[in-house]
């Protein structure tokens, strides 16, 4: 059996009449669907916790590798511009 | 002087923006100003709004004005006003959210594909550019747009994760889907549409199979193949995927992907037109 005495534990209380409440719940205790669990939510805080520390936005997900752009002055080329401009 | 860049995807439902700090996303009902009972209480996202000659509420408030109230919505006559007017709080939240000291801003923001022609994207980019003195929740605050782009929904959401190739991309919005056709990151436009139906449109909101059908049977007549590769984005992606996917076998979930900093960030598809947007406002403006 695991013990609790070396442990701190901090409940988070959501107001489940509170709309934005209600999204942030919802959010945190997202399934993923590779595993069919939902998140373990300790560990979503402690890492929350830790982006802020490191300065992180919250709003992003970042999963440290390169993407399709290497950097956004590669990504704008003439030809992009080019394309975007038959968007707009 | 500095001039923020954003992408601004002003829905029916909830509006949406993609900017170089985060994202933000709110309510967009609107209502007509009224009295308010002293015992009621302001929402986190209620929003009391004088812009230009117009006041009224925003958010939770007006959203319960459009299932319980006595009918002082606006209706579509309007539906460029409520425009301008939910852009501006879009801008006014994300500035008072992320960046207060900005005063100019540049947005790309969206029209549904079949509205996407010269005369309506002028009459947005005229009714938004310019100077506008806005008082929300008794903060006055001024925002001068200084340049605005419309890019056709679905299709702008292309931009939030580009890829070669022959791309189908279905926005599941509140009151219409999108259907784009991009091919070698250029807009398609007689493989692309919009349906006149959406998730708060449709009769049971719930029977995401229907809506399923309905899509699969709408873009099948603009010659859309089983085997397309398909991107799905919009609120209810996750949960109408496996139903399109059981006609559209390469259909995927369009993850937006942007840069930060030295990694890549993903958003929820709620996000891909906004991202899409504001990519393209990059380009343009940044």
């Amino acid at each position: 059996m695991t013990s609790n005495e070396n442990r701190k534990n901090k409940p988070v209380s959501f107001n489940l009449k509170d709309e934005l409440d209600l999204e942030l719940l919802a959010h945190a205790e997202m399934v993923n669907p590779l595993t069919g669990k939902s998140r373990n939510f300790s560990k979503y805080v402690k890492r929350l916790i830790e982006e802020d520390m490191k300065g992180g936005d919250h709003n992003y997900k970042t999963e440290g590798t390169k993407s399709h752009v290497s950097t956004e002055k590669d990504f704008y080329t003439i030809e992009i511009k080019e394309a975007q401009g038959s968007f707009l | 002087m500095n001039r923020l860049v954003l992408g601004v995807d002003a829905g029916n439902h909830k509006g949406k923006v993609v900017g170089p700090f985060g994202v933000d996303s709110f309510k967009t009902n609107i209502c007509d100003w009224f009295e308010r009972d002293v015992e009621e209480k302001f929402g986190a996202d209620d929003m009391e709004f004088e812009i230009g000659n117009r006041k009224g509420f925003a958010g939770s408030i007006a959203e319960h004005e459009d299932d319980y109230g006595n009918g002082t919505r606006y209706g579509d006559s309007k539906a460029h006003e409520d425009t301008k007017i939910r852009v501006l709080l879009a801008i006014n939240r994300y500035l008072n959210r992320y960046c207060p000291h900005f005063e100019h801003v540049s947005i790309v923001t969206g029209q549904p594909i079949k509205r996407h022609k010269a005369a309506e994207k002028n009459a947005i980019s005229d009714m938004l550019e310019g100077t506008h003195s806005i008082k929300v929740n008794g903060l006055k605050r001024t925002i001068t747009i200084d340049k605005v782009g419309v890019a056709p929904e679905g299709s702008g959401a292309f931009w939030s994760n580009p890829q070669m190739g022959t791309i189908r991309i279905i926005d599941i919005g509140s009151g219409t889907i999108n259907a784009a056709t991009i091919i070698d990151n250029h807009h398609i436009n007689n493989a692309s549409d919009t349906f006149n139906f959406g998730m708060e449109t449709v009769k049971n909101k719930n029977d995401l199979k229907g809506i399923a059908r309905g899509i699969i049977g709408n873009t099948t007549k603009l010659k859309w193949k089983k085997d397309d590769k398909i991107l799905i984005c919009g609120g209810t992606t996750e949960g109408i995927a496996p139903y399109l996917s059981e006609h559209y076998h390469n259909a995927e979930i369009l993850v937006p992907s942007m840069n930060r900093g030295e990694g890549v960030s993903t958003l929820h598809p709620v996000y891909a037109n906004a991202a899409g947007f504001y990519v393209l406002a990059k380009g343009a403006y940044g």
